[in-house]
């Protein structure tokens, strides 16, 4: 057994000795993962993304065409703008780290926003929209019904707007309790499937600690 | 300051509010009454007999501490009017014609200073008996607002003010100290004097019968005798009651101090005065305080009769001194609800409706609402002078909503049983009936309205649920104490027991199902157990396996490393197999991730890999060509350009995993963009990241098709996925549909196993790799433990909820 193998055998052992009750031992183990990952995330950052640049950056200094090649007028935009974000450390309300700040929330926003319109609402709209007959047999006809309904009913579930007597439709009345449950449905397989990721993870441990390297 | 507001129809009584506001009141009243005339500020706090009042006594003349002390009465903490500076004065004019024996001042302890009189004002002087050597006030002195008033008629006058009975002269208090205590001046002052008879007293003074009439002194000076009120045979408001407090003056309005001629009296009123102090306490309202006994309050019989024998112009007087409007009007303007007027309560009545100035006449009568305007106009034309019962019916009358303007909300069944007579003339001439069916009425509503506290506090919302809610915690519920939850707490287990809860009960026997499964199902044939999972690949698993077989030979596949630490044991399998199974097709395979780790994970992964297939194409001599591009940052963003620009746009100036510059790279041979790749694996352990590459590689290929039009893009790319179990149900939704993205797609360790099964079929066995024969066993009876849980759980739960039915 190697040393990595019984430090990390260890820490497995350290954080399931929660089940017992917390303890000082599996919140510094709780702490390490916190801090190593962290750790990772900003040495991968560095050399694999902003180290590379400034090299090529400087590698291109003696042709003067920073300012004629459009992507290293980029990459020299970006990185002063990344310097300008450093400012939020010291200053953080200063003006022009918070509008490199808005540029990046701003952009990221909307390239989400097209991308969920585009890739996401629309496609299920559309899959939505299916006759109920299918191709033709049972299954399709009761799993196209079954998507209809569904749709409809769990909308009508988070429809609130009622008439003037407090009174809704006998679609969202009705709809809404068939709704509900079509999302206790949804929400009990998202937790089945949870479950069965979590047994996965319990089994890689035991394999693990079960065949040492 | 006090605060006064309508609640609910009420009207609610000015309060007394700790705000900064009042103290800075009383701070500015302390410095004004510090900032001005020593005389003044004693006359001012001659109204209490407060600590500051006799200091400021000390340092006034000697003269007027003398008047100070005649104000022998403490004030009501009332309104005051404009004719307050002369209510003050008005007894010391009376202590002036007593006899210089009697000073007030030894009932208050003031010291008395002889009075050398060079001090004095000539007015003053004048009342000290020397009016020979001034002459009476001319039409010269009178102001000229003084001088347009109406003569008053003499025969509105009564006797003793026209002059045709003999003077009366005001005698005072028994004396408290011989004569011989006197100083020297005060005896000569005595000496010149006449004896003060008892029997000119006048009979509200000396506590005989009221109805006799005052005789007016003949030593008051014609303009003070003028205007001296003290004319009414019941007892005068500044003698019977206390006078009000202060109240700001009114600058229009120079009340009867206009007719001083003295600047410094002018003065005096023309200065702001104290605001009067808010009343402490207030009795409780009862349902007859919806009765008119705000009105018969503010103006009590006596008061009506007093005014029934003033002379018209003394009341106009009257009213235009009283013209200024005070908060305290609307407390005297309380509705009396219960008509009980019990002791405490009368006192309360009586106290801030002693003096006259302190009725209605206060405010605007436009401030009015209309049935206390209709009442006012009544007794100022002196037509209905009604009892107290009558003017209650009259009231309950007029609090009728469509006839009382904004008088405020009167519910219907009180106004049915208080509306008997609607017109004031014929509740005045009903007033014995009308006292009937108040007294009637009170009686059928006290026991039926509950009290109302009319000490209503007007507090911030925040200040009472603060309150609420320490009562709340002061005294707990005793239905809390005695709830069944308290009543049968749980028995603590003793020892190692208390730790076997029903959660880490599951937890125990899951781990210990796991840990015998994995150890009896070692063998391959699965051991004693045997082999109880035998997957069947799915057509989704078989569709992932077949793009890869179909992939022309040296295609550019794109793998997406998008899992971390805590989805490896799930996905670290099923991304070897994916590795082995492209680099036994001789795929050139570029990986690439959007989080830090697991780009890590994917070098480890292409290492191992290679490692194995170097191993097994030992004889062959075949190499294959990978490439780590590392972290990709932005998430959306990056994908973005990533998938729609060109691939030197995003990669300009970036280098491998390990720090090697991307040019001439093999496994970027012919690749420009995104769709140069001819197959697009993903492996999501996360379903955030699973729905950004779907919605960008959707976003892409919408974009991808209609330049297809115009220049033939390569629309070839294939688009394959791997998951984690938890992000399936993200990624069904790009599943389906008429176009869905994905060709094929593995989920989990199921789909892994089946995947490798696949490749066992086609001769490429992983097994040993992936350690499918225990993963399959251990995963099943850990499902299986899962499923009974859950049936049985179910089944107690039923149980218990029936037999709470029962």
């Amino acid at each position: 057994m190697s040393v990595p193998f019984i430090v990390a055998a260890l820490l497995t052992l350290v954080v399931y000795s929660y089940l017992v009750g917390d303890n000082p031992a599996y919140r510094a183990a709780q702490h390490l993962f916190v801090g190593v990952s962290v750790g990772i995330a900003v040495l991968v950052a560095f050399y694999n993304v902003v180290w590379p640049q400034l090299l090529f950056l400087y590698q291109q200094k003696d042709t003067f065409t920073i300012f004629t090649n459009p992507s290293l007028l980029f990459i020299f935009l970006s990185l002063i703008l990344g310097v300008v974000l450093l400012f939020k450390l010291t200053l953080p309300r200063n003006a022009a780290s918070n509008s490199v700040l808005g540029i990046i929330l701003g952009t990221g926003a909307a390239v989400a926003l097209a991308g969920a319109l585009i890739g996401t609402l629309i496609p299920q709209a559309l899959a939505t929209m299916v006759p109920l007959n299918g191709n033709g047999t049972i299954p399709s006809i009761l799993g196209n019904v079954v998507l209809v309904v569904g749709v409809v009913t769990t909308l009508s579930y988070f429809y609130f707007t009622g008439r003037k007597d407090g009174s809704r439709g006998p679609v969202a009345q009705y709809g809404a309790t068939v709704g509900r449950y079509f999302i206790m449905i949804a929400f009990g397989a998202i937790f089945g499937l949870l479950t069965v990721s979590f047994f996965a993870a319990l089994y890689g441990r035991i394999f693990f600690l079960a065949n040492p390297s | 300051m006090p605060q006064t507001g309508e609640l609910n129809g009420y009207v609610v009584p000015p309060q007394p509010v700790a705000s900064p506001f009042r103290r800075e009141e009383e701070e500015n009243r302390h410095r004004d009454s510090e900032s001005s005339v020593d005389w003044l500020a004693s006359l001012r706090a001659s109204s209490s007999l407060t600590e500051e009042a006799e200091q400021a006594s000390e340092a006034s003349d000697n003269w007027l501490n003398r008047v100070r002390g005649a104000d022998s009465y403490n004030p009501p903490p009332t309104g005051r009017s404009l004719s307050q500076p002369l209510d003050a004065i008005r007894p010391t004019a009376t202590s002036l014609n007593a006899p210089p024996s009697q000073p007030a001042e030894a009932q208050h302890g003031v010291v008395e200073q002889p009075n050398s009189g060079q001090s004095l004002p000539d007015w003053f002087r004048s009342l000290r008996g020397e009016e020979t050597e001034r002459p009476a006030p001319t039409t010269d002195s009178i102001p000229p607002w003084l001088a347009e008033q109406p003569v008053p008629a003499a025969s509105n006058l009564p006797a003793w003010l026209s002059g045709e009975d003999a003077p009366a002269t005001i005698a005072a208090p028994a004396p408290t100290r011989a004569d011989s205590d006197l100083p020297p001046w005060l005896q000569e002052e005595a000496a010149s004097q006449p004896p003060a008879a008892a029997s000119n007293l006048p009979s509200w003074l000396s506590g005989e019968d009221v109805d006799t009439a005052p005789e007016p002194s003949s030593n008051l000076p014609s303009w003070l005798s003028g205007t001296t009120p003290e004319t009414t045979t019941s007892s005068p408001t500044w003698a019977s009651s206390p006078p009000p407090a202060p109240t700001p003056a009114h600058d229009s309005n120079p009340g009867l101090l206009g007719e001083v001629d003295a600047p410094w009296l002018q003065q005096l009123a023309a200065q702001p005065l104290p605001t009067p102090p808010p009343i402490a306490t207030q009795p409780q309202r009862t349902a007859a305080d919806f009765f008119p006994a705000s009105v018969s309050t503010n103006q009590p019989d006596e008061m009506a009769e007093e005014n029934d024998e003033m002379p018209p112009w003394l009341l106009a007087e009257e009213q235009d001194e009283a013209a200024t409007p005070t908060s305290q009007s609307f407390v005297q303007a309380e509705p009396d609800l219960d008509g009980d007027t019990d002791e405490g309560e009368e006192q309360a009545v009586a106290e801030p409706t002693a003096g006259r100035k302190k009725a209605t006449g206060l405010i605007n009568e436009e401030d009015l609402p209309a049935w206390l305007r209709a009442q006012v106009a009544e007794q100022e034309q002196g037509q209905v002078r009604l009892p107290r019962s009558a003017s209650r019916a009259n009231t309950a009358a007029n609090l009728r909503p469509e006839q009382g303007e904004g008088s405020g909300y009167v519910p219907n069944w009180l106004r049915n049983l208080g509306t008997s007579d609607e017109d004031a003339t014929a509740a005045a001439n009903a007033a014995t009936a009308a006292a009937t069916a108040a007294s009637d009425l009170t009686a059928t509503l006290a026991p039926a309205m509950p009290k109302i506290s009319r000490t209503m506090t007007i507090r911030s919302p925040r200040t009472g649920a603060a309150e609420a809610f320490a009562a709340l915690v002061s005294s707990p519920s005793s239905a809390t104490l005695t709830s069944s939850v308290l009543r049968h707490e749980p028995r603590k287990a003793a020892g190692a027991m208390r730790y076997l809860t029903a959660d880490r009960l599951i937890y125990l026997l899951t781990l210990a199902v796991i840990i015998a499964a994995y150890v009896l199902g070692q063998s391959s044939s699965g051991g004693p157990l045997g082999n109880i999972a035998k997957p069947n690949i799915a057509p989704a698993v078989s569709s992932f396996y077949s793009t890869i077989e179909n992939l022309p030979a040296d295609a550019p596949v794109l793998v997406a490393f998008d899992w971390d630490a805590d989805r490896q044991a799930e996905l670290q399998p099923l991304s070897y197999a994916v590795l082995r199974h492209l680099f036994d097709r001789q795929r050139r395979v570029t990986t690439i991730s959007l989080l830090p780790a697991g780009a890590a994970f994917a070098q480890q992964e292409l290492q191992r890999a290679g490692k194995d297939y170097d191993a097994s194409q030992q004889n062959t001599g075949k190499k294959i060509e990978y490439l780590n591009l590392g972290y990709l940052p932005g998430n959306e963003i990056g994908l973005r350009g990533l998938a729609t620009g060109p691939l030197a746009n995003a990669l300009t100036g970036r280098a491998d995993f390990q720090g090697n510059p991307l040019t001439g790279n093999a496994a970027l041979r012919g690749v420009n963009r995104l769709s140069d790749y001819r197959l697009i694996v993903l492996l999501e352990g996360d379903e955030g990241l699973a729905r950004q590459w779907a919605e960008q590689l959707n976003a892409a290929r919408l974009q991808t098709q209609q330049l297809a039009n115009a220049s033939g893009v390569n629309q070839a790319t294939q688009v394959v996925i791997g998951y984690s179990q938890a992000a399936q149900a993200t990624v069904n939704l790009y599943l389906n549909g008429s176009r869905p993205l994905f060709n094929g797609n593995i989920a989990g360790l199921l789909g892994t196993d089946q995947y490798a099964l696949a490749l066992n079929q086609a001769g490429k066995a992983l097994d040993s790799q992936l350690g499918r024969e225990q993963r399959s066993n251990v995963l099943s009876f850990a499902l299986i433990l899962i499923v009974l849980l859950i049936i049985i759980g179910n089944i107690v739960l039923i149980s218990r909820w029936a037999s709470n039915r029962r």
